[in-house]
């Protein structure tokens, strides 16, 4: 098919080597696309010329079949460009569909006011019916009819359907009391999972039909992000209301709100498509949830059960989103948070240990400050695992620790000393009765743990907020405190030097100060304290060092290359319990990486 | 409580992990090397050696951009293999042990040498040499660049090239003869080299275009392999690669031409002497007279070309 001379064949044959034979990572990273544009470039060179490397490379070929899941198509320049110019072309597309529809909406709009314009428009129009052909005036009545219709219709109030059985699938509400405790409001089962969402500025158009839509979670102070929920607030004597929202996502919303005395509740549903929600409005039925319950169903991670309450509408605020909506698991917007504080078997906080979470979307890291704490914000609603170590101590890890919506979830994990090859793991303890939170499958969680709630009772009836996220308070810990001592507070100082230079800690967050005995004619200008390791810094090369907080110390005498340090410290500088630096007046800066036991100098 | 106008100094440590730290903590969860008894520590000194073999940039950015490319789960198998973790060794062969014996039988088309071929270098996986007291698995060499299937594809054609192909090289005489086989003499260098502008301007021809390009071409008109072959080799479509060597070809004798006219041929003469080897001629010459007297026509080609040549 094509050709090519010979002697261009013998010469192309004939090209010389270019570099050593690459190896087997590198021609498999080749096969695959993988390799970054520079280093195919350097290893084509070689095959260009090296057959024995071809024939391993095209031997090495998977089938076809597996090269579809084998190869990772790196987009080329050429790509890059194509795909820049494609997008483009894309949303170009998009914006003129988007900008068509809404001209057409506009001209809808203008065909009603049309309708009902002042004289001068319908002669226009007359005049212009007289030169067009009978049949096309017909045509264009029934247009103009047609769509003042419309126009007409979306002015009016649309019927409301009555009110049915519902059949779709209710999720069971979250009701929150202002007591703090949250009951389940049980809704008839059905077969489609239900939620709404309703944009902001959607909700604020709602008053449809003598009823009121707000969007607003029913809980305030939320310490985490709420977006786009809405909810129906039930009136007495409220008539149905249908309304349609749109959401980034298309859904739809209808709210129905029905009268009744135990049961004025408004629910939401969400339904994909406008058509759905046409039919399900009539089959939407709500029900005063007395009388049939449905099972406990587990809801994400997270084990729902239905509440056999009723109460005043007053009483009771209803949430439009269903747990399930939540979408605990995968993409929830609803984010809660988790704190947490290190400590050794002592109490004793530990500071820089790191400390990594895992959980529904994905793993986030941190390390523990000088007080041991960390901190996770804007998590997704879910159980985590959380493990962590330190330098000297065995890493621990911790499962099945749940974070919920709007909530401050607080751990406390204990570092046993050892390897950090080792690991120590941790599920949730037990709870005491009536209180406390319990995953599925798991054991409870701790007394010492609440302020949490998620699972489910032994009753299976109830759940409980034991403390309000608006105070966003530190809460107890949960399923964090490993054998004895849970629960025990870990002791956290603040360091200062006095104007005398004397050494002072605060076990209260310096509101007060105690002095610390270093030594008896040392002042000191510099310090730095890391977990219980305090290091102080004076005149003459004045250096101590606590390994407890302050309750003992150590003279330290640097020395290196035959010189030691006696000169003014101005500065003392460590990053961990082993590695720190120590400035001097005159500039001399000395390096350590083992405690203190060796020093370089600089 | 401190004096009165005296400012408590607060002394705290640095909170945040290095971009670098945090990305290596992600990558480990990810990587599941935990599972395989591989510490943290230990899984950022292998991405380090990682980064090191391959980056000539050591800058952070550039490692952890380098990090987030590599096949973390293979990679964290393959060590902890080389380590002689056994529930990675489990794990291994559950999922390579019959891939390789197919992977192998793909290569040598045959099942007896696959299977020998599968076994050889397995053995070489789990490390039966031993280098100051220690098992060498051929493992510790994988990287995570590309897919540890395919590295093991890779490795097992590398050894069929290298033991396999030699092993054929060597041919026994009497199994030849058995089956007919006659041994020809060593053909005789041909007496007229060719013309060396046209080696020269072929040269300079062949270097003007890129390594793909030439590659493309060795693949096609040396190695013989198909369109489709070539395509896979290098992440493209058949069709490209089509339109590739059309535009090639093409090309190439356009420029050859072009460069032979600028050293001096006409374009009547470079034409010809692209068209036709002198020793293809030769050969033509020696084959169609075949039946005559062998003497007269060499006797005559190598006259006509040592008139010709030149």
């Amino acid at each position: 098919m094509y050709r090519m001379p010979k002697v261009v064949s013998r010469r192309l044959g004939a090209q010389p080597t270019a570099g050593p034979h690459p190896d087997p990572e590198v021609m498999a990273a080749f096969a695959e696309n993988a390799l970054p544009n520079g280093e195919r470039g350097q290893l084509l060179q070689h095959l260009e010329a090296c057959s024995d490397c071809r024939e391993i490379l095209y031997l090495a070929l998977p089938d076809v079949s597996q090269a579809q899941k084998v190869l990772v198509l790196q987009p080329r320049p050429f790509r890059r460009w194509a795909l820049g110019w494609g997008a483009l072309v894309a949303s170009i597309a998009i914006a003129s569909v988007f900008f068509t529809a809404s001209r057409l909406e506009q001209r809808k709009q203008r065909a009603f006011v049309v309708a009902t314009a002042p004289a001068a428009t319908k002669t226009e129009t007359r005049i212009a019916a007289e030169k067009s052909p009978p049949e096309l005036d017909q045509i264009q009545a029934a247009r103009d009819a047609s769509t003042t219709a419309v126009a007409l219709q979306k002015s009016e109030p649309k019927p409301q359907p009555q009110a049915k059985r519902m059949t779709g699938k209710m999720q069971p509400e979250l009701v929150f009391e202002e007591s703090g405790q949250v009951h389940v409001q049980s809704q008839e089962k059905s077969a489609d999972a239900m939620g709404a969402l309703v944009s902001k500025d959607d909700r604020q158009k709602q008053n449809v039909g003598g009823g009121e839509v707000n969007g607003s979670v029913a809980q305030t102070g939320s310490a985490g992000k709420v977006r786009g929920y809405a909810y129906a607030r039930s009136e007495p004597s409220q008539t149905k209301a249908d309304q349609q929202a749109v959401s980034g996502q298309q859904a739809s919303v209808q709210a129905n709100a029905v009268s009744g005395s135990d049961s004025e509740q408004a629910y939401v549903r969400n339904s994909p498509a406008k058509k759905e929600t046409t039919e399900t409005a009539q089959t939407l039925q709500p029900t005063n949830a007395l009388d049939d319950l449905p099972a406990a169903r587990e809801v994400g991670n997270l084990t729902v059960a239905p509440q056999k309450t009723s109460g005043s509408a007053q009483n009771r605020k209803t949430s439009g989103a269903a747990l399930s909506d939540l979408r605990l698991a995968h993409g929830s917007t609803l984010e809660g948070n988790l704190d947490g504080t290190i400590v050794d078997p002592s109490g004793t906080v530990i500071g820089k240990a790191k400390i990594m979470m895992v959980g529904p979307t994905g793993a986030k890291t941190a390390s523990s400050d000088v007080q041991g704490r960390f901190s996770f914000d804007l998590l997704a609603p879910g159980y985590y695992s959380i493990k962590a170590w330190a330098s000297g101590f065995k890493a621990t890890e911790i499962k099945q620790v749940a974070v919920l919506d709007n909530k401050t979830s607080t751990i406390q994990l204990r570092l046993d000393p050892g390897s950090a090859s080792e690991v120590v793991e941790v599920t949730a303890a037990a709870p005491s009765a009536n209180e406390g939170i319990s995953a599925p499958g798991a054991p409870p969680i701790s007394n010492a743990s609440t302020g949490l709630v998620a699972g489910r009772e032994q009753t299976g009836a109830q759940f409980s907020v034991h403390k309000d996220a608006a105070a966003n308070s530190q809460q107890k810990a949960i399923g964090g405190a490993i054998g004895a001592g849970s629960g025990a507070a870990a002791a956290s100082y603040t360091w200062t030097l006095s104007p005398q230079g004397a050494v002072q800690r605060s076990s209260d967050n310096a509101k007060t100060w105690q002095p610390v005995s270093v030594a008896t004619d040392a002042t000191f200008r510099a310090l730095s304290a890391i977990g219980s390791h305090v290091w102080a810094g004076g005149k003459a090369g004045a250096l101590y060092h606590s390994a407890d907080s302050g309750q003992t110390w150590t003279k330290v005498e640097p020395a290196a290359g035959g010189k030691k340090l006696d000169d003014d410290i101005v500065r003392v500088d460590f990053s961990d319990a082993l590695t720190g630096t120590v400035n001097t007046a005159k500039g001399e800066i000395w390096n350590t990486s083992d405690g203190g036991q060796t020093w370089q100098r600089k | 409580m401190p004096e009165p106008g005296v400012q408590p100094v607060e002394v705290e440590t640095k909170q945040v992990l290095s971009g670098l730290e945090s990305v290596m903590v992600e990558l480990y969860a990810k990587s599941g090397a935990d599972g395989f008894g591989i510490s943290p520590e230990q899984f950022a000194a292998l991405i380090e050696e990682v980064a090191a073999k391959s980056l000539t940039d050591a800058a952070p950015p550039a490692k952890i951009e380098f990090s987030k490319t590599l096949r973390l789960e293979d990679l964290v198998l393959a060590r902890a293999c080389a380590a002689g973790n056994e529930r990675a060794w489990e794990v291994f062969l559950i999922r390579y042990r019959e891939k390789l014996y197919e992977i192998a039988r793909q290569i040598t088309r045959e099942d007896s040498t696959g299977r020998e071929l599968a076994d050889s270098v397995y053995a070489d996986l789990f490390g039966t040499r031993m280098r100051e007291g220690n098992r060498v698995s051929r493992l510790a060499y994988y990287g995570g660049r590309g897919s540890l299937d395919g590295w093991l594809r890779t490795v097992l054609a590398q050894e069929f090239v290298n033991t396999y192909r030699k092993q054929r090289r060597t041919v026994s005489l009497d199994e030849e003869s058995e089956e007919g086989a006659q041994f020809a003499a060593t053909a005789s260098e041909p007496v007229v080299p060719p013309d060396p502008r046209l080696e020269s301007a072929i040269d300079e021809t062949l270097r003007s275009l890129e390594s793909e390009e030439r590659f493309i071409l060795a693949s096609y008109f040396l190695d013989g392999r198909t369109l489709a072959q070539i395509a896979r080799a290098l992440s493209l479509h058949e069709s490209t690669i089509s339109r590739k060597i059309e535009k090639l070809t093409k090309g190439l004798r356009k420029q050859i031409v072009k460069n032979l006219s600028r050293k001096g041929m006409s374009r009547r003469q470079a034409e010809e002497a692209l068209s036709a080897d002198v020793r293809d001629l030769a050969v033509d010459i020696r084959a169609s007279l075949a039946q005559d007297s062998v003497g007269s026509a060499f006797s005559e080609s190598r006259a006509k070309a040592s008139e010709g040549g030149g």
